[in-house]
């Protein structure tokens, strides 16, 4: 039973054993009609009494239960009317106390894990900052490749989670190349055989060295198939299509296109226009088309269009 | 006398402000429980006023804090409420006097006088 009705009917039960007596007096004294009136006055001036009463009860109860259903759904911040002195009064004061302190500890906290996030971003960085210094042909290259993945990845319409990996494995795509001589690293002529068996040995050392970090799980087979080829030709595994995960395929692309338009011991930067004629040899080759065709559709938004015109070539 | 006041409200920070001045008082007031703790430490008050329901660190466990190093500072709580728990309150923790809002510019006096006279 609600709480009003039921003020209304103690009330009443209340008010009838008196109003009956009083009656039942009057009644006995031979005024039948100031004995009706008598109890009927009594009774409603009582009704009139436990409605308002219940009413001062139920209302501030009622906005409290919405309160708590706004807390309950995470919608922390919000205030009730603190209705006068009371048990009723101290709780919706408390409430609104324990509503101001969730809202702000809730603030707290998101401020905490985006200081978080960054620091983690900040590390990271500083770890692909160890392989720029051992490579620095290819300075700054991380970062291009990372930025490129993660642009890559919105145009196929990659989830938060897919984004933060493609991020975390542009930048660390080439971390096992602190496992490579750097005698290899800064050579100018072509490797050898047994040369660039070694060299080709650095997505599976980056892997390795990643692997223990739980952050960087997702990103981990960026690492480790980045040089990896749609057709099968690629390494370390040899993997065909689409068994290469996504976020390798990505970080493949952004690297081929990095390494071609930036200079390099072995090749001085290619113009940006020929790179494009690459890209389209190379797709359904090396890369896989689909993240081909959104490649030359962030260049051609990046250049204002004049690029990626090609879009779609084979 | 030194006395550190912390209300998150600053109309009762203003009040209670005016009446320890015009007593003769130094006052150092704080916003909240975190920064009464702070300041407590900082500036030894010789007493402290606290709100009961304040952001960050309430006023009994602002006082709780206030009191581990030891020194038994006299305490007065504000508070809004009338629940029985907070003033049944014993222990060291426990703040001396209990002042319910609204309060008048004697009922500070006589609470405060109170508090420093408590054992």
């Amino acid at each position: 039973m609600r709480l009003a009705p039921k003020v209304l009917a103690l009330a009443l039960l209340a008010a009838a054993v008196p109003a009956a007596v009083l009656g039942l007096q009057l009644a006995a004294a031979g005024q039948p009609l100031r004995a009706l009136a008598s109890a009927g006055a009594s009774l409603a001036f009582a009704a009139a009494l436990a409605a308002a009463f219940g009413r001062g009860l139920a209302e501030p109860l009622a906005e409290l239960v919405r309160g708590a259903l706004d807390i309950a759904r995470g919608r922390f911040g919000r205030q009730v009317p603190v209705p006068g002195r009371s048990e009723i009064g101290d709780l919706a004061y408390t409430f609104n106390y324990m509503s101001r302190e969730l809202e702000r500890q809730d603030a707290e906290n998101g401020r905490l894990i985006r200081a978080l996030e960054r620091g983690t971003l900040e590390t990271v960085r500083s770890l692909a900052g160890a392989i720029d210094a051992k490579d620095p042909y290819t300075r700054g290259h991380n970062g291009r490749v990372a930025d490129l993945a993660v642009e890559i990845g919105r145009e196929l319409g990659c989830d938060a989670a897919t984004l933060q990996a493609l991020e975390y494995g542009g930048l660390l795509h080439d971390v096992g190349k602190i496992g490579v001589p750097e005698a290899l690293l800064r050579k100018t002529v072509p490797l050898s055989g047994p040369e660039m068996s070694v060299m080709r040995r650095h997505p599976a050392i980056g892997a390795d060295i990643v692997r223990e970090v739980e952050l960087l799980r997702d990103a981990l087979p960026a690492i480790r198939s980045h040089h990896e080829r749609w057709d099968g030709g690629g390494y370390p595994d040899g993997l065909v299509g689409e068994s290469i995960p996504l976020v390798a395929r990505v970080v493949n692309a952004a690297d081929t296109w990095d390494a071609c338009t930036s200079s390099r011991p072995y090749q001085p930067a290619l113009d940006p226009g020929d790179v494009v004629q690459i890209l389209a040899g190379l797709r359904g080759a090396q890369i896989d088309p689909a993240v081909h065709d959104a490649l030359l559709a962030v260049l051609h938004r990046r250049t204002n269009g004049a690029l990626g015109k090609l879009r779609g070539a084979a | 006398m030194k006395i550190l006041i912390a209300d998150d409200d600053r109309l009762v920070r203003a009040l209670l402000a005016d009446v320890l001045a015009g007593l003769g008082h130094e006052v150092v007031a704080a916003t909240d429980g975190a920064e009464a703790v702070e300041l407590a430490l900082r500036e030894r008050p010789d007493a402290v006023i606290l709100d009961f329901l304040m952001p960050r660190l309430s006023g009994v466990d602002s006082l709780a804090r206030m009191r581990q190093g030891g020194r038994r500072v006299p305490a007065v709580l504000l508070t809004a409420i009338s629940e029985p728990s907070v003033r049944d309150a014993t222990g060291p923790d426990a703040p001396d006097v209990i002042l319910e809002k609204p309060f008048d510019a004697r009922a500070v006096a006589r609470a405060l006088e109170q508090a420093l006279r408590a054992p």
